[in-house]
């Protein structure tokens, strides 16, 4: 899996919502940080070590990134608004190369082996040699006075170059601008399409997205969480709607300053974004729509944050410095985002079909089809689903094995959530792997509940005889005799017999007793106390040996006992209501220690007796005695 | 250590390393489950023992990883555990380093040896020397404790092993008459009994403690009550004892805490002090008199093996010293011949006529290496000639943990095969001796018993309990 480290941290220093921007550098391993509106510095991110660095006048003020121009080996930056500086890597920044242009300018951006491109406040794009040379010119503008822009970018393509932007009016209403620069005539070719969103949603951060085929995709993140995905092809003279192009929903909260970035053909990254209330850097998978990584943001984000990836980090502002996390895209498989719980959500819901399609498959038997996770996803949007409760696909899930344990704790508390006591039992009846957590989640549920929740709950009546027989032959008796009550079984554990049947299920299951442990230490104490007398009850007439699946035998009850003292000691000692019960488990058990231990001292006479041999006298050896020794 | 850096072990468990110099805390290790009691430094300085109230002693190996061993390259030194050693059932109370042994000491009363590689572990197990003895005679155990002696009397069997018959090893026969203890003699003031004898007719006892050695006359006539008369003036020179033993019928051999043997003549009211052989200022380790109660063997920490003639007070001859100490010896029963068994299991015969070694002896020394187990057979605690062999040509030894049977005939005949037998089924043996032709008596102190009466190991919670 590509999974970000430790962190590192450049500029260390720096003021909050200081950094104007992050460029590459001179070669792959440095990038150029242009930050307080008077500093640019070059630093190697590979080996940590600043490279070079400018402070400007401060009378002169950066408004844009600085960037390095390969084609003119040069740096090049915006200085208050309308002057570009120019000047070499090795010289000082007051002598560089001044040009003032008549209108301001936006940004900066430096392509690979063409020249530099100008993007004008106006929309205009133009080659740096052009601009240079129009300075003195007025260019019409591309954008109206309403619009300004929010995100710009371009990108070098085979004989042209692409600038991608995105304006925004008061009123909220987005028009992408794509401008395609031929060199060296500069012919502009400007395509320009309005966006249309859902009421109430505006764009959060937009990027540019390379996919497997080399095309370029626009990434817009929304407010609403929807990732859009939409190709450059895509856009013509004509309305974009954005439902069109909705790839996935991000399942977090979406800050104000949320910044995203594509860290490789299958995956985006997106920072700060809130995960149970905790602001994370997420990476998520754009193919199978998983999240693949989450970085908890110990500090906090700036303002206008920005996310930038060089191939190999992931830079983000945090606080008084510019977090470095390593990160290194990987082609994404299938089976590399297997087992991830935390995805995308589909927001198509088409979910509900599937289930459908699947159950039938699983009513015919044919399972060749099904993969973990197709089943996991469909199960995952079941349960999602707050209109209708798929109980009976469910059922047939949980009794076909084919819910698996990464999602059985959110299937469980959904369970629970819906109290269906019949589906938690049959869950914990056929589903393997159930975690301790959830072995105690569950039986505090029942625990809870009234005798009636477990009308559902029907032992086979052969298990009624093992499990309930001595009870129920003894409220016989009572009932017969007119008696009273048998003081060591309560009233409701005669009408027991589905909860018993439930409970009993959880008792014989596997566990690891020190994790279980800590889990019972969260039960009440009334449920406890419940919990003991049941207990109490079971050793008293629980099997020797376990007769039937889902009975749990003197051994399992014993060891759910101890487990039980062990968890609750201080309680019990403080508590004076368990102080009888425990009374009677400690009478108990002496009773069954006296009579095993009887037993088994019958048994070398038994064994005697089977080898038809004459039962020896007694004889005693005492400290002093003669026998024969051989020396040999 | 050396480089200033040190360590300590506290009640948790833990061993922490510290810098010395600069007094910050390097390593910290959970070595044992509950307090550490004892740390150990081999001499070069680069493994450290740690023993406490767990039977296992923790072993850390230092491990530079630098190119260097100088101040700069210290910071590459680290602290690694290493192959914890398992000898003892209880808590590990002291250890110290005896050449490449690292040697344990505990609650459990043995002594460990260990050493890796390769891994040899060796127990050695705490039973008192010369706490019992026995009147062949009478049939008589002396067991001697730590502020009283007891005398029993043997019990008897109406089975007669005919010579030649064998019955099945280990095959208890019956009892006619059970062993009777007719005397516990508690000292005065629960002063502590340091050496105690008694004579092979069980007429004459005598212990000794710190200050003062004690002379009793018994009378066991089996048709009257028993009758215990202590000797009050003993004479004046008689100094404390380390070794007692008596030769003959009125001779008590008194082996004080200089080394000097004192020959006493014992009666009921005046026994005399008849000579005193000087010693050469080493404490005796063992004294034995023949059977015709002429002469007494002696040796002494300082290995040298003596031989006086009692009777007419006189050094008869000085064996030659062997590197190792004494382990036991014994008289021939017969002839003038002293068996000596030496630390390292060596036997050698020597004769006092002729003043040289057997040649038996010398044969037995280029063939014991041959003859013995590879594996290790343990120190020798007692030799002895058999009781029913008339030739008195074989040998019995035991340890801690075995008999051993020499054939000297065997031995004579280069037979390699038949010259040793040994019979280990019996744990730890306090004392061998015979009683009579055919019978041996044996003092056993099981393994169980020291057990029971140890303190409780430390208690390891486990769940449900």
């Amino acid at each position: 899996m590509d999974a970000p480290v430790k962190a590192h941290e450049f500029l260390h220093g720096i003021d909050k919502s200081s950094l104007i921007g992050i460029t590459h550098g001179l070669d792959a391993d440095t990038l150029v940080f242009t930050h307080s509106r008077h500093h640019i510095v070059v630093e190697n991110v590979k080996d940590r070590v600043t490279v070079s660095s400018w402070s400007m006048k401060q009378i002169h003020h950066i408004t844009a990134p600085a960037v390095y121009s390969p084609n003119r080996n040069q740096f090049l930056t915006v200085v208050n608004k309308n002057v570009i500086h120019c000047w070499d890597k090795d010289s000082k920044i007051e002598q560089a190369k001044k040009y003032s242009f008549q209108k301001p300018i936006h940004q900066l951006f430096s392509t690979a082996t063409m020249e530099p491109i100008i993007l004008h406040a106006n929309g205009r794009v133009q080659l740096f040699s052009i601009g240079v040379a129009q300075r003195k010119q007025l260019l019409a503008a591309l954008i109206s006075t309403a619009e300004h822009i929010v995100w710009s970018d371009a990108v070098e393509l085979n004989s042209h170059i692409m600038s991608v932007m995105v304006t925004q009016t008061k009123e909220y209403e987005y028009k992408i601008y794509i401008q395609a620069l031929v060199d060296p005539q500069s012919t502009v070719e400007t395509v320009d399409a309005p966006l249309l969103l859902q009421a109430g949603t505006h764009v959060s951060s937009c990027c540019l997205h390379q996919t497997i085929n080399k095309k370029f995709d626009i990434l817009m993140l929304l407010s609403d969480g929807q990732l859009c995905s939409i190709p450059t092809e895509a856009v013509t003279h004509q309305s974009l709607n954005t439902m069109d192009y909705n790839l996935h929903k991000i399942p977090c909260t979406v800050e104000k300053n949320v910044s995203i970035t594509s860290t490789g053909p299958s995956n985006v990254a997106a920072a700060p974004v809130k995960l149970d209330n905790i602001d994370v850097l997420g990476i998520w998978n754009l193919r199978f729509g998983t999240l693949v990584h989450k970085i908890p943001l110990s500090s906090p984000v700036h303002k206008a944050s920005q996310l930038f990836y060089n191939g190999e980090q992931l830079f983000l502002p945090c606080a008084d410095s510019v977090l470095a996390f390593p990160h290194e895209s990987q082609p994404s498989t299938l089976a590399s985002v297997l087992g991830m719980s935390t995805g995308m959500v589909d927001p198509m819901n088409r979910g509900s079909n599937e289930t459908e399609k699947l159950c039938s498959l699983l009513k015919a038997g044919d399972l060749t089809n099904l993969t973990s996770s197709k089943v996991k996803q469909l199960l995952q949007s079941s349960l999602l689903d707050t209109k209708a409760f798929p109980r009976d696909n469910l059922l047939q899930f949980v009794r076909s094995g084919l819910i698996r344990s990464s999602i059985l704790q959110d299937f469980v508390p959904k369970l629970i959530q819906k109290k269906d006591v019949y589906l938690l039992h049959e869950a914990m009846k056929y589903l393997p792997d159930v975690s301790d957590f959830t072995m105690v989640q569950v039986l505090d549920f029942y625990l809870s509940q009234e005798n009636g929740a477990f009308s559902e709950i029907v032992a086979p009546p052969q298990e009624i005889a093992t499990l309930m027989g001595p009870l129920v032959d003894r409220l016989a008796e009572v009932n017969n005799n007119g008696a009273d009550e048998d003081a060591d079984v309560p009233a409701t554990y005669r009408q027991w017999t589905g909860k018993a049947v439930a409970i009993d299920q959880l008792l014989s299951m596997k566990y690891n007793d020190v994790v279980l442990m800590q889990e019972l230490q969260k039960l009440q104490l009334d449920r406890v106390l419940v919990l003991l007398q049941y207990l109490y009850c079971k050793l008293k007439h629980s099997p020797i040996k376990e007769e039937a699946t889902g009975t749990p035998d003197i051994t399992q009850v014993c060891d759910w006992l101890s487990l039980l003292l062990d968890a609750h000691f201080s309680s019990f000692v403080l508590d004076k209501k368990s102080h009888v019960i425990l009374l009677k488990i400690v009478a108990f058990v002496s009773d069954q220690v006296h009579v095993y231990n009887e037993l088994a001292s019958l048994e070398p006479i038994l064994m005697q007796l089977r080898e038809q041999l004459q039962l020896p006298t007694q004889k005693y050896v005492g400290d002093y005695c003669i026998e024969i020794l051989c020396i040999r | 250590m050396g480089d200033f850096t040190i360590v300590a072990g506290d009640s948790t468990g833990k061993v922490s390393f510290f810098n010395g110099i600069h007094g910050n805390l390097l390593q910290v290790f959970q070595a044992n489950k509950a307090d550490v009691l004892t740390l150990c430094l081999n001499e070069e300085e680069n493994k450290l023992f740690c023993g406490g109230v767990e039977p296992g002693i923790s072993q850390f190996e230092k491990v530079i990883a630098g190119p260097g061993n100088d101040s700069f390259h210290r910071d590459y030194q680290k602290w690694v555990p290493s192959l914890p050693r398992l000898l003892h059932t209880h808590d590990v109370k002291s250890l110290c380093m005896a050449g490449e042994f690292l040697v344990s000491g505990g609650v459990d009363t043995n002594l460990g040896l260990s050493k890796y590689p390769p891994k040899t572990y060796i127990t050695l197990p705490h039973i008192p020397k010369n706490s019992v003895h026995l009147a062949e005679k009478a049939a008589c155990l002396m067991l001697q404790y730590a502020d009283y002696l007891e005398v029993w009397k043997l019990g008897d069997t109406a089975v007669e092993l005919e010579m030649g018959v064998e019955g099945g090893d280990g095959e208890m026969l019956p009892l006619t008459k059970g062993a009777k203890k007719l005397l516990q003699l508690k000292t005065r003031n629960d002063e502590r009994v340091i050496c105690s004898a008694i004579s092979r007719d069980a007429r004459w006892l005598a212990y000794s403690h710190t200050s003062a050695i004690h002379l009793y006359q018994l009378s066991l006539d089996e048709e009257k009550p028993l009758s215990v008369h202590r000797v009050k003036y003993l004479p004046p020179g008689v100094q404390p004892a380390h070794h007692l033993c008596f030769a003959g019928s009125d001779r008590l051999l008194v082996a004080t805490e200089t080394g000097d043997v004192q020959v006493l003549e014992v009666d009921s009211v005046k026994p005399k002090l008849l000579h005193n052989f000087d010693g050469c200022q080493e404490a005796v380790s063992h004294i034995r008199a023949s059977n015709c109660g002429r002469y007494a063997a002696v040796s002494n920490f300082s290995r040298t093996v003596i031989v006086y003639d009692i009777i007419e007070f006189k050094k008869v001859c000085a064996m030659p010293q062997f590197p190792q100490q004494v382990a036991a010896l014994c008289f021939h029963p017969r002839d003038l011949e002293l068996l000596v068994v030496y630390a390292d299991n060596s036997v050698v015969e020597y004769s006092i006529a002729e003043k040289g070694y057997t040649s038996w002896s010398r044969r037995y020394a280029k063939m014991r290496h041959q003859m013995e187990p590879a594996e290790h057979v343990g120190t020798t605690l007692n030799v002895m000639y058999h009781p029913s062999d008339e030739k008195h040509s074989q040998l019995i030894l035991h340890g801690d943990k075995r008999v051993r049977c020499i054939d000297k005939t065997e031995v004579q005949s280069r037979k390699r095969g038949g010259a040793l037998h040994v019979c280990d089924r019996i744990h730890y043996l306090v004392h061998v001796a015979p009683s009579a032709p055919d019978w041996l008596v044996i003092v056993e102190r099981t393994p169980q018993s020291i057990a029971v009466t140890l303190p409780p190991t430390l208690a390891v919670k486990k769940f449900g309990t």
